[in-house]
């Protein structure tokens, strides 16, 4: 392989683990790596042990934190009232990023998907309700991927917290802003219509 | 959009040949088994990525080549379209004008209409048939309908591997209930674009057949949905839910969802009799035409162009009043590619002949 050596070789097996990563790309990095002074290639190293035994999901909402219960969880600040549920830690992230929500969350991990192997026991549900019970939360807001199986995450979800008296809402589904109408396909367009909100 | 050029590698019967056209009428001339068909079924691949009448791409690979490859060149208000398909190695590549696309890309940007002697199973073959006409028919008008379609498809494959997991045991069988609302309410959506299109081309296959046949019957078509209703102010996700909720103990025990959108069927009525068990096989071919013709409309109507219509050999079964009715009625069409062993009947001045022997043109 590559006229190389074995060390090479075991990296880029491992690289090729990664998700996105194929073996070419994992070949680029390797090769990378070696031409790269020592000191950065330890820094890399020291930044993956570090996050991997510092960085753990929050045992409340199941998103990224380093100390448990997480920052946003432990916020007084934060609208106790609402949870926004989303299918990964990422998505917390994004979000986040807005500003615009001041509530908590929780993350499910996951989203069903039979041909995955995935079923609603993989799923943090039973932690939500829990929640939904001794938080005393009135409005869930599912934020979960537009696509089948997110779609479907979102109607089970909805089925379990619904008869707890809850009110249970979804993000919008639409037209990005900044964009141009032009750009939108025609799927996209035609649920941003159904959706469509009057002007007060 | 017009076809101009197509050039044909290691498909079916043909090695290596270039083939031009005419902007409207042509007709391909040739004994049987020369590749008349083929000729069609190329074209027809460039339109919507797969052939009308054979689902595996290794079966269309010219005996012991290791590929097949298939490039045409379109033309609409003065822009030309390369799109070329090729398979090999169990690999189907799809290109426009020179860029890797989808199958989902293709469709609609040629817009294509084919009837052969086959579509005789529009009338008398089973419900597949007819759902696969008004698939291929709405989906190449919006794009919408057809994502709707694989989305149906995808929920309806993720509820189908749940109840057959119920039906082995391997889990509990509330689950397997989890994807019925995805499914319904994706399957409504295709339900009522298919009624839509049903009601949008009735009168026109009414006139068509009317056309063809020189007498005036009560055509209908009615959507049947298997197992649910869909009447006047129905919920359609709702009477769905109800009829999958009703047989829950039945589908673990088979396995798979009973009823959606892809059982479903249509009927063609005539005079409130079913042609496919009442009509001649004069008035079921008729109404087969009459059908290919109003999805031509339709096409052409939404898509602001007539599709390209490739007609196989559809002359040979009619008599002489029908075949003469049916070239007036092609005769408003855009461009028309006709296959034909017998020039005679339909010898016409004006039309771009093209002539195979043996998987060779000319």
């Amino acid at each position: 392989m590559l006229g190389s050596s074995d060390r090479i070789e075991r990296l880029i097996q491992e690289l090729t683990k990664m998700p996105t990563i194929g073996r070419r790309t994992a070949q680029r990095l390797a090769l990378y790596l070696l031409k790269a002074p020592l000191e950065e290639v330890t820094a890399l190293a020291r930044a993956m042990i570090e996050m991997k035994k510092r960085v753990k999901y929050c045992s409340e909402c199941g998103g990224i934190t380093e100390q448990d219960p997480c920052v946003i969880c432990c916020d007084p600040k934060r609208d106790r009232s609402v949870i926004c549920v989303v299918e990964e830690p990422g998505n917390v992230i994004g979000v986040e990023k807005t500003g615009e929500f001041r509530g908590l969350y929780h993350v499910l991990h996951g989203r069903l998907s039979p041909l995955d192997g995935v079923g609603p026991e993989d799923l943090s549900v039973d932690s939500l309700l829990d929640r939904v019970k001794t938080l005393g939360i009135g409005e869930i807001i599912i934020a979960t991927n537009p696509n089948v199986e997110g779609e479907a995450t979102c109607n089970y979800v909805a089925g379990l917290v619904k008869p707890l008296g809850v009110k249970v809402t979804t993000i919008a589904r639409g037209v990005p802003m900044g964009s141009d109408l032009d750009l939108a396909d025609e799927v996209t367009l035609a649920r941003a219509i159904e959706g469509r909100g009057e002007i007060k | 959009m017009r076809i101009q050029k197509i050039h044909l590698t290691n498909f079916r019967n043909f090695d290596d040949v270039d083939v031009e056209f005419g902007e409207h009428r042509n007709l391909i001339l040739g004994a049987n088994a020369q590749g008349k068909t083929n000729l069609l079924e190329s074209i027809h691949i460039l339109g919507v990525g797969r052939s009308h009448r054979d689902r595996k791409d290794a079966n269309l690979v010219r005996f012991e080549e290791p590929f097949y490859r298939i490039e045409g060149i379109f033309e609409h208000i003065g822009v030309k379209t390369r799109i070329e398909v090729s398979y090999g190695e169990e690999r189907k590549r799809i290109r426009i004008n020179g860029k890797d696309a989808k199958p989902v890309d293709l469709i609609g940007l040629v817009g294509i209409v084919i009837s052969s002697p086959d579509d005789i199973d529009l009338v008398k073959g089973s419900p597949g048939f007819r759902r696969t006409f008004l698939d291929m028919a709405i989906s190449q008008m919006s794009k919408e309908y057809l994502v709707t379609l694989q989305r149906y498809v995808r929920a309806l494959t993720q509820r189908n591997l749940l109840l057959r997991a119920a039906q082995e045991r391997r889990i509990d069988a509330s689950e397997a209930t989890t994807w019925t609302q995805s499914v319904v309410e994706l399957g409504a959506m295709v339900v009522r674009k298919r009624v839509a299109y049903l009601e949008e081309i009735v009168s026109q296959v009414s006139e068509n057949f009317a056309f063809i046949s020189g007498k005036t019957s009560d055509i209908k078509l009615t959507y049947d949905p298997r197992g649910y209703g869909i009447g006047e102010g129905t919920d359609i996700a709702v009477s769905l839910a109800n009829a999958l909720n009703a047989h829950s103990d039945l589908e673990i025990r088979r396995g798979h969802t009973l009823y959606g959108p892809h059982v479903d069927d249509f009927k063609l009525l005539s005079d409130d009799r079913d042609i496919r068990q009442f009509g001649s096989e004069g008035e079921q071919r008729t109404a087969v035409l009459a059908l290919r013709c109003a999805e031509t409309n339709a096409m052409g109507e939404r898509l602001g162009r007539y599709p390209l219509v490739l007609l196989d050999d559809v002359f040979a079964e009619l008599d002489e009043a029908r075949a003469g009715a049916l070239t007036a009625l092609i005769s408003k069409f855009d461009q028309i590619v006709l296959t034909s062993s017998r020039p005679a009947r339909l010898a016409d001045d004006d039309m771009h002949r093209i002539t195979i022997t043996g998987g060779r043109i000319g």
